[in-house]
């Protein structure tokens, strides 16, 4: 499926159509991964992980296409130190809660040592997936090797059933958790969100993605230079649209080193000049949106806020996306 | 009026005569025995009803419709085998195969993709244990 794309007229040459095919449809997923674990020590005894590491048991939301952490994602980016830490932290600790309010305990002083409350601890981890995808992960779960077998049963041994209390805990606190998500997404995208959707403003991404797969197909096709008009130094004009795609594919491996850093740059106003060889445009912009890095986003707004603000400009608005 | 009773042993029932089609023996919330009364050796899968669920309905009857997890321990000698046998057991696990009394089955479905796999080394011969847990709608048929 492909959505025409606008390109900039140059010159005297008007705006070409151009069909570009559609960014993959982003989507949040809810997972679950529940893997109690046990580890071979070097005297050659199973055992589990030492005390103070949640277990195996983790909730995981995966957020695909978007770069949760890229200057792309300007609400959604702004919004993680606070929000997003937020709803990490209540879950974790919700979920900790939930369980510990459901595992067995044997209270009579000569099993002091079975699972208890105490046991269960909860953590939050992020992990960038590629360059279009994160997966936001809170772990909980008890620290003792025995939990499992809690958790599943002996399997018709000793005749002990099972006793669920992660998964429990897990089914009653995740969809409250996805829901946050749904809302956080909702509020960075201006009050329109839902499943499936970009946990950011739409239109940006949307147009983001265009532009730069606008810019590997003008690569191709500044063979033939009556697209664009363009003069016979074809080779210098696919190198730069190449190198500009590029550039930001770059930009957002490198933010999306950076977790965790504040993002907040404004871009506003008015920006005139002569843009990559491709002529002059005099662009307005209502568009707020922060980031915040020292070196790749000015590099990224100079070469690609024009283009950006240019088609918002000319075919869409965004008064109602601002940064968190 | 009355509300409706669902009763739960007709739901076991129900799931443990289609796994007893399959090619591995099945524990009732045990380990299966045999002819002679002893358990028998691995592999083998165990049934569980399970804690929690839930229930709903009309507002004069909010016990009709119920959701039961079973649970579905594989124990194998082997990782390779408690795979297999869960494997086995997850085709007999078709809302297809069941018939309940009074009931009428909505869904049978896996609540998660996979609940991995222990190793117990608490027993003279380690064993493995792979599991399954499922959810069952019925509704009054």
């Amino acid at each position: 499926m492909t959505t025409p794309w606008v390109s900039p007229g140059v010159g005297s040459k008007r705006s070409q159509v151009i069909n570009v095919p559609d960014d993959q449809p982003p989507s949040s997923i809810l997972r679950a991964n529940f893997f109690p674990k046990k580890v071979l020590q070097s005297n050659g005894a199973m055992v589990f992980r030492p005390a103070g590491h949640t277990k195996g048991m983790s909730m995981r939301i995966n957020v695909t296409g978007a770069n949760v952490v890229s200057a792309h994602a300007q609400a959604f980016a702004a919004l993680m130190p606070g929000a997003i830490w937020t709803i990490q932290s209540n879950t974790g600790q919700f979920a900790t809660e939930a369980a510990k309010s459901i595992v067995p305990v044997d209270t009579s002083p000569s099993r002091d040592d079975l699972v208890t409350r105490d046991t269960i601890h909860h953590q939050m981890d992020f992990k960038q997936g590629g360059s279009n995808s994160g997966t936001f992960i809170v772990r909980v779960g008890p620290t003792t090797f025995y939990a499992p077998f809690i958790e599943y049963g002996l399997g018709g041994h000793a005749h002990i059933g099972p006793r669920p209390f992660m998964t429990d805990a897990f089914f009653r606190i995740a969809p409250h958790w996805y829901a946050a998500f749904v809302e956080l997404g909702r509020v960075a995208r201006g009050g329109k969100f839902s499943i499936n959707e970009p946990l950011y403003g739409s239109d940006l991404n949307a147009y983001l993605g265009k532009w730069r797969k606008w810019l590997y197909t003008r690569e191709k096709q500044l063979g033939d230079i009556t697209p664009l008009g363009l003069g016979p130094s074809t080779s210098a004009q696919r190198a730069l649209a190449i190198g500009t795609a590029r550039l930001l594919g770059d930009i957002q491996a490198y933010v999306g080193k950076t977790v965790g850093l504040r993002f907040q740059r404004r871009l506003t106003g008015k920006v005139t000049g002569r843009l990559i060889g491709f002529g002059s445009h005099t662009i307005f912009t209502n568009v707020n949106y922060r980031t915040q890095i020292a070196a790749g986003p000015r590099i990224y707004n100079r070469v690609a806020g024009r283009y950006v603000t240019k088609y918002i400009d000319q075919n869409e608005s965004l008064s109602g996306i601002t940064g968190g | 009026m009355p509300r409706t009773v669902v009763l739960l042993e007709d739901h076991f029932k129900a799931i443990k005569d289609s796994l007893d089609l399959s090619t591995v023996p099945i524990g009732d919330g045990t380990a299966p025995r045999g002819p002679g009364k002893a358990e028998l050796d691995p592999p083998y899968a165990v049934l569980y009803l399970i804690v929690g669920g839930s229930m709903d309905g009309p507002l004069n009857d909010t016990q009709a419709d119920v959701n039961l997890i079973f649970q579905i321990t594989a124990v194998g000698t082997t990782r390779q085998q408690a795979l297999v046998v869960l494997d086995i057991t997850r085709t007999r696990m078709q809302k297809e195969f069941l018939t309940i009394p009074g009931r009428k089955v909505r869904d049978l479905r896996l609540n998660l993709p996979a609940s991995g796999m222990i190793r117990d080394d608490d027993l003279p011969n380690p064993l493995f244990y792979a599991y399954d847990r499922y959810e069952l709608d019925t509704t009054p048929a």
